[in-house]
């Protein structure tokens, strides 16, 4: 044990001895230029070059496609991200980012995923064949760095630094992490855009961007002066979701008056608060549906908790039978417009007597996600049914 | 006649003695083995043999490739802080046990577990994102939960409270701050609030060389302090206060002193890898059972079987459902209890 101790003072001592990477060394100046590329490969050829020909490979494309330059995101954990390099290999650590990638076209460039995306037999066929890095929360370093991604892409507070960054560090890898979260409405366009750029898809990107805006701006074109009262929970009547939480924001975003306005984050309320407040719509968010279930007997229980509850009956939404469950995966990830049409039209359903919600959903999989999946049909996303 | 008793006494009391150091020599291979074992275990695919002679390499020089680093840099680490915390958390709660006189008494009924998460929560819900603060939240929570072990001894200091009034007190000052954690999240952020329940489970995926010189050094001068209190602290076991005080012990202040150290040494610990627990309940108690409650091997003893079954634990965390890594909690309660239920069980007399 002391040795071990010794040998870790050592060790701390001699960091910052790691010798510069010759790749990295040809943006000196910023970028690579034809003279510094022309000198490569031609040391490659006469074989005195230290880079490896994969290297020289990634130099020309650099050359020819970026301009020279690398390329800088700031993510959403608010770090500048640069790249030098093309990204080939992509690790994903949660199932919003596989789609994300997925609507980028750019799943072939995905190798890990978590063991949430392992269950997605559904909506990510093939991506859920791929090798497991665990959890998200605690992921497996050493299941990571065997994969030798380019780039680890993960929410913007999940894992903890230490289990990740830190970590990755640590081995001294050239592996770069991405915080980006694709379940907000309020960033999703900045963080596809984002993504996009880095991964050479602008094209895909603004076809996404474009389809959502369009969603966006026709709710909001066919939002009223007079909002409807809406109260936002979770799976459990009382457990609130105020300010900052996707249903809260989905609810504004879809035109809707919240009555938790000013109260931030979740928290348990008083049901007679609620009966108080006397919501027209109430909106619940449920971890029960989803693409990979056709058993919609979860979020029915869910749905009944509401309606049933003691004192409720009088609550507008529950009289007038306006109480309405969303599954996650599909109000919380980049099917998010989606969600959007089918909750404003929930609030003002003669305003949208012309939009099927369902059809956009069927768009939304046709156009980005290229499944075999038929919403009439699969899953279960609403509840009551569509 | 006299003479061959007294040689057949000595005998049995060396063979009883013995019993106890094989005991303590038998612990200690043990923690060498399942290191050995552990270092070779892993999501990433490397034979055995690379692995020991990375070991020895790294022991002079430092890594130069992946292979290297993941051993050196991601196994090693996390394998001394399993040991250390541990043997730490074992010696903490046998010597906590042995001055309070209770079974149950660990650190954390005095309530340091509670007001460490209290700590690290405050850190982490003022905090701005993620990448702030590190430190702050190691050091907030170290300084929280040395609160209760000072109230407590004010307590016994100018009300002369009793070992079982400085339980029901640290017991109190649980609730408190579990009552007061709870109030706070209910404020926060809900990502925060989740960050802090996250931190609150305990766990050993933080683990890095830069730590482990600091805790093994706190370990290494705490272990020694309680150490030298082993005689006093197995008079106090056996024969009560009023006895200790005519044999010249001071159960006042001895008490007070092993409690301040006992605190300290935990606090240490815990601020670095969250609340573990069970082990500083459990190793003490399965020592006992084997080799009985003389604190001059007793605690050892603890010390070096809590590394192990930490450790132990820990690898069984991270290699059984891999690459899902269970938290080391989950698995030290799941292996800890039964064999605790065991042994509680198979033993004939009482022993406490």
């Amino acid at each position: 044990m002391r040795t071990v101790f010794l040998a870790s003072i050592l060790l701390i001592t001699s960091i910052g001895l790691v010798s510069a990477n010759d790749y990295i060394s040809l943006f000196n100046d910023n970028r690579i230029t034809k003279d510094e590329l022309a000198n490569v490969i031609a040391d490659y050829m006469l074989g005195s070059s230290r880079l490896s020909l994969d290297e020289i490979r990634d130099a020309s494309y650099v050359y020819i496609y970026w301009n020279g330059e690398p390329k800088s995101i700031v993510d959403s954990a608010n770090r500048t991200i640069t790249i030098y390099k093309p990204i080939k290999r992509i690790v994903a650590l949660h199932s919003d980012a596989v789609e994300a990638l997925v609507v980028l076209g750019a799943e072939d460039k995905v190798v890990g995923v978590s063991k949430y995306t392992k269950e997605c037999k559904r909506q990510f066929p093939e991506l859920s064949k791929l090798p497991s890095i665990g959890s998200i929360f605690n992921p497996d370093i050493e299941a990571i760095v065997s994969l030798n991604p380019d780039v680890v892409i993960t929410y913007a507070r999940w894992p903890d630094p230490s289990k990740l960054e830190e970590k990755l560090e640590l081995i001294d890898v050239d592996t770069k992490v991405i915080r980006l979260d694709f379940y907000k409405g309020s960033t999703m366009k900045e963080e596809i855009e984002k993504l996009g750029y880095l991964l050479d898809k602008e094209e895909n990107a603004s076809k996404y961007i474009e389809w959502f805006k369009r969603y966006e701006n026709l709710v909001k074109s066919r939002t009223p002066e007079k909002k409807v009262k809406v109260y936002t929970c979770g799976k459990k009547p009382s457990r609130a979701f105020g300010e900052g939480t996707g249903p809260y924001d989905l609810s504004v975003m879809a035109g809707g008056e919240n009555v938790l306005k000013g109260k931030e984050g979740y928290f348990d309320v008083d049901p007679e608060q609620v009966i108080v407040w006397a919501p027209e719509v109430i909106l619940m968010r449920s971890y029960a549906g989803g693409y990979e279930t056709d058993d919609i007997s979860g979020m029915k229980a869910e749905y009944e908790k509401v309606i049933y509850k003691s004192g409720f009956e009088n609550v507008p939404a529950v009289k007038n039978g306006r109480v309405y469950v969303m599954s996650f995966d599909f109000a919380f990830a980049p099917s998010y417009p989606a969600a959007l049409v089918t909750v404003a039209k929930w609030l003002y359903p003669d305003r949208y007597s012309d939009i099927d919600p369902k059809e956009v959903f069927q768009e939304y999989i046709d156009n980005f996600l290229h499944i075999n999946f038929n919403v009439s049909e699969q899953g279960c996303f609403v509840y009551p049914r569509w | 006649m006299m003479d061959t008793t007294l040689l057949q006494v000595k005998r049995e009391y060396e063979r009883y003695i013995g019993r106890k150091l094989l005991f303590i020599i038998f612990t200690s291979t043990l923690i060498i083995m399942v290191a050995g074992i552990s270092a070779t275990l892993g999501s990433y695919s490397i034979s055995v043999l690379e692995v020991y002679s990375t070991i020895l390499k790294c022991l002079i020089s430092h890594p130069e490739n992946t292979k290297e680093s993941i051993i050196w840099n991601l196994r090693m680490p996390r394998i001394i802080l399993a040991i250390i915390s541990g043997a730490g958390l074992a010696s903490s709660g046998a010597m906590t046990q042995g001055i309070l006189r209770n079974p149950l008494a660990t650190p954390y009924t005095l309530g340091i577990s509670s007001a460490a998460g209290f700590g690290a929560a405050i850190a982490i819900i003022l905090s701005k994102g993620i990448f702030a603060g590190k430190y702050v939240i190691v050091g907030n929570a170290f300084l929280f939960s040395l609160i209760p072990t000072f109230v407590i001894l004010a307590l016994a200091r100018f009300k002369g409270a009793t070992p079982e009034t400085m339980i029901l007190a640290g017991i109190a000052m649980m609730y408190i701050f579990s009552a007061v954690t709870t109030i706070l999240m209910y404020f926060a952020r809900s990502e925060a609030v989740k960050s802090a329940y996250l931190w609150m489970v305990g766990d050993l995926g933080r683990a890095s060389w830069e730590i482990i010189p600091t805790m093994f050094i706190s370990l290494l001068i705490c272990f020694t302090l309680l150490m030298w209190k082993t005689w006093d602290v197995n008079v106090m076991m056996i024969a009560g206060d009023e006895v200790a005080k005519s044999l010249g012990v001071n159960p006042e202040r001895e008490r007070i002193f092993v409690m301040l150290v006992s605190a300290f040494l935990t606090a240490s610990i815990i601020s670095f890898t969250g609340t573990i627990g069970f082990i500083c309940l459990v190793a003490p108690h399965i020592c006992r059972m084997i080799i009985g409650s003389d604190y001059r091997y007793l605690l050892p003893a603890s010390t070096l079987f809590g590394g192990t079954l930490l450790l132990t634990c820990d690898t069984i965390a991270r290699t059984i459902l891999a690459p899902v890594i269970l938290p080391v909690g989950v698995v030290t309660n799941c292996l800890g209890g039964p064999m605790f239920l065991y042994l509680l069980i198979k033993r004939k007399k009482e022993y406490w």
